[in-house]
C-alpha cells in the first residue's frame, strides 16, 4: 500500500512534457498568426547559460516564412550564443557534466538496490527499510531516470539552424510547428526584464516576440 | 542466509570503483584577472605504457565568460634535458591504432574470463545443491558472484572512463585551438614519451589566451604518474 502511494507520488511530481511558456500573435507583415512556446531545458542550462527550446506554431492561413532568429533585450546584457561552433563546445561541455551526473545517479541507485537486498536477507527489523530502499532504488533507476532521458531527447528537438547568420528559409506551413534550440550566454545573470524573441526575413519583415527570461527559467528539474 | 555474504562482496566492489567526477589527478584553481580556472592532469593508465603516457586534461572554467585558447604548449624548464618528447601528427595515428588493437585484445580476454567464470560458478552451484555438497556450492556462488562483481565493475569502469576522458580524436587534441564555455569544461588529451631513465622532471603547461594572456601551471612527472 504504501509502496503503491510512493509510486503514485512519484511519478505525480515528475513535470509532464508540456509546452509552459506560450503566446499567441499576430505578425502581420507575413499575413499570419504565430503561437510561440519557451521553455528552458534545465537538465542543460548552468549558471551563465539558458538553453531554450522555442516552438513557432503557424495558426494562420498561410505560409510563415523567415531567414534569422535572435533575441534582443534593450537593457539587459544578454548574449545570443550565435556561432554553430559555440553552440558545439557548449553542448558537448553540458553533455559531458550531463553524462557524469547519470553515471553517478545509476551507481547511487544500485549501490542502495544492493544494500537493500542485504538488509531484507538479514530477516531482522530492518527488512522492511531494505525492500524500501530496493524500490525506492530500482523505481529511480528503471522509472524516473529513463523518463527524464526519453524528456530531454523531447526537449532537444531541432528543425531550426541554430544561427543568427543563417541563410538557410525556414518555411512553417499553415497548421505546422518548427522547433528549435537557442542557447543564450548571460554572464551576469538573469533578470526579471522583457526579452524579445525576434524573427526576421531577408527583406526586413520583422516580428518581435516579448517574453521574460527569469518567469521561463524553471526551478529545479536537473538529473 | 549466505547469500548476503555475496551481496556484500558485489556492494563491495561496486563502492571500489568509485564515481565519475570532472577532475582527476594533480589539479589547481587559477584566478588570473578576470579568468578564472580549474585546471587537472591526469594520466589515464588504461592508455598508457611504460613508454607512453596519455594525459587526460580538464580545464574547467568557473568564470561567466567564454574563454578562447590559441595555443598551447608543454614546455620543460630546461629544453636542452627535456624529459619527455610530445608526439604529434602521423605518429599519434600510428599510436591510436596500437591502443585500440591492444583494448579489442583486454576486452576479448575480460569478456571471456567472465564468462567461464559465470558459467563454472552456475554449474558448480547446481552440481553442489543436487549432491548436498556444501563446500561445492559456495565455491560455485563466489565464483559466480566473483565474476559477476568483476564484470559489472568492469562495465562502471568503462562508463566512468567514457564520461571522464576525452575522446581520442584529433580536434580534442590540446595543441588544437579550444574554446572553454562560461561555466563549462573542456577534455583535452596528450600523449608524451618519456625515454628510459628520464621520467623524472618538471614540465610547464602554458594556455595561451586569444587576448593574449599567458596561464602557466608547472608541474612534475612524477607527481603526474603518482597522482590519483
Amino acid at each position: 500500500m504504501r509502496a503503491g502511494l510512493l509510486f503514485f507520488c512519484t511519478f505525480f511530481s515528475l513535470n509532464c512534457a508540456s509546452r509552459p511558456y506560450q503566446t499567441t500573435q499576430q505578425a502581420p507583415s507575413f499575413d499570419t498568426t504565430i503561437k510561440t512556446s519557451i521553455y528552458e531545458v534545465s537538465d542543460l542550462s548552468d549558471a551563465a547559460h539558458t538553453f531554450l527550446n522555442i516552438s513557432f506554431q503557424n495558426t494562420g492561413t498561410k505560409d510563415f516564412v523567415f531567414n534569422y532568429i535572435s533575441i534582443m533585450s534593450p537593457t539587459s546584457p544578454y548574449i545570443y550564443v550565435n556561432h554553430q561552433e559555440d553552440f558545439k563546445v557548449w553542448v558537448d561541455s553540458a553533455f559531458r557534466r550531463f553524462g557524469v551526473n547519470l553515471i553517478n545517479r545509476l551507481q547511487f541507485d544500485t549501490v542502495v538496490c544492493i544494500t537493500g537486498a542485504v538488509l531484507f536477507l538479514s530477516m531482522t527489523p530492518y527488512s522492511n527499510i531494505g525492500m524500501g530502499l530496493m524500490f525506492a532504488s530500482e523505481l529511480d533507476a528503471l522509472g524516473i531516470v529513463p523518463y527524464k532521458l526519453r524528456k530531454l531527447k523531447t526537449d532537444l528537438t531541432l528543425d531550426i539552424p541554430h544561427s543568427t547568420q543563417t541563410t538557410s528559409t525556414v518555411s512553417i506551413p499553415p497548421g505546422g510547428t518548427a522547433y528549435g534550440l537557442i542557447l543564450i550566454h548571460t554572464p551576469q545573470g538573469i533578470s526579471n526584464e522583457v526579452a524579445y524573441l525576434q524573427l526576421s526575413t531577408e527583406t526586413e519583415n520583422k516580428i518581435s516576440i516579448p517574453f521574460n527570461l527569469s518567469a521561463i527559467k524553471r526551478v529545479g528539474g536537473a538529473l | 542466509m549466505k547469500i548476503k555474504k555475496y551481496l556484500s562482496l558485489l556492494l563491495a566492489f561496486i563502492y571500489l570503483t568509485g564515481c565519475a567526477s570532472v577532475h582527476n589527478g594533480l589539479q589547481t584553481r587559477i584566478d588570473h584577472g578576470d579568468k578564472h580556472l580549474i585546471l587537472s592532469l591526469q594520466e589515464v593508465k588504461d592508455f598508457s605504457d611504460e613508454a607512453n603516457v596519455f594525459i587526460n586534461v580538464t580545464i574547467e572554467n568557473t568564470g561567466m565568460n567564454w574563454m578562447r585558447i590559441k595555443e598551447t604548449q608543454l614546455r620543460s624548464p630546461h629544453p636542452e634535458q627535456s624529459p619527455y618528447n610530445v608526439i604529434a601528427g602521423s605518429d599519434l595515428v600510428t599510436w591510436k591504432q596500437s591502443l585500440d588493437q591492444k583494448i579489442a585484445i583486454r576486452e576479448q580476454n575480460n569478456d571471456l574470463a567472465d564468462a567461464l567464470g559465470l558459467i563454472a560458478g552456475i554449474a558448480l552451484l547446481v552440481a553442489g545443491a543436487s549432491s548436498k555438497n556444501n563446500t561445492a556450492t559456495g565455491v560455485g556462488a563466489l565464483a559466480y558472484t566473483g565474476a559477476l562483481a568483476h564484470h559489472t565493475t568492469r562495465q562502471i569502469k568503462g562508463s566512468i572512463q567514457e564520461a571522464e576522458v576525452a575522446k581520442q580524436v584529433p580536434e580534442n587534441h590540446l595543441m588544437a585551438e579550444f574554446a572553454i564555455p562560461a561555466k563549462g569544461f573542456a577534455k583535452k588529451w596528450l600523449l608524451i614519451n618519456i625515454p628510459k631513465g628520464r621520467g623524472q622532471g618538471l614540465a610547464e603547461l602554458e594556455l595561451e589566451t586569444l587576448e593574449g594572456e599567458k596561464i602557466i601551471f608547472p608541474f612534475s612527472l612524477e607527481d603526474l604518474k603518482n597522482a590519483r
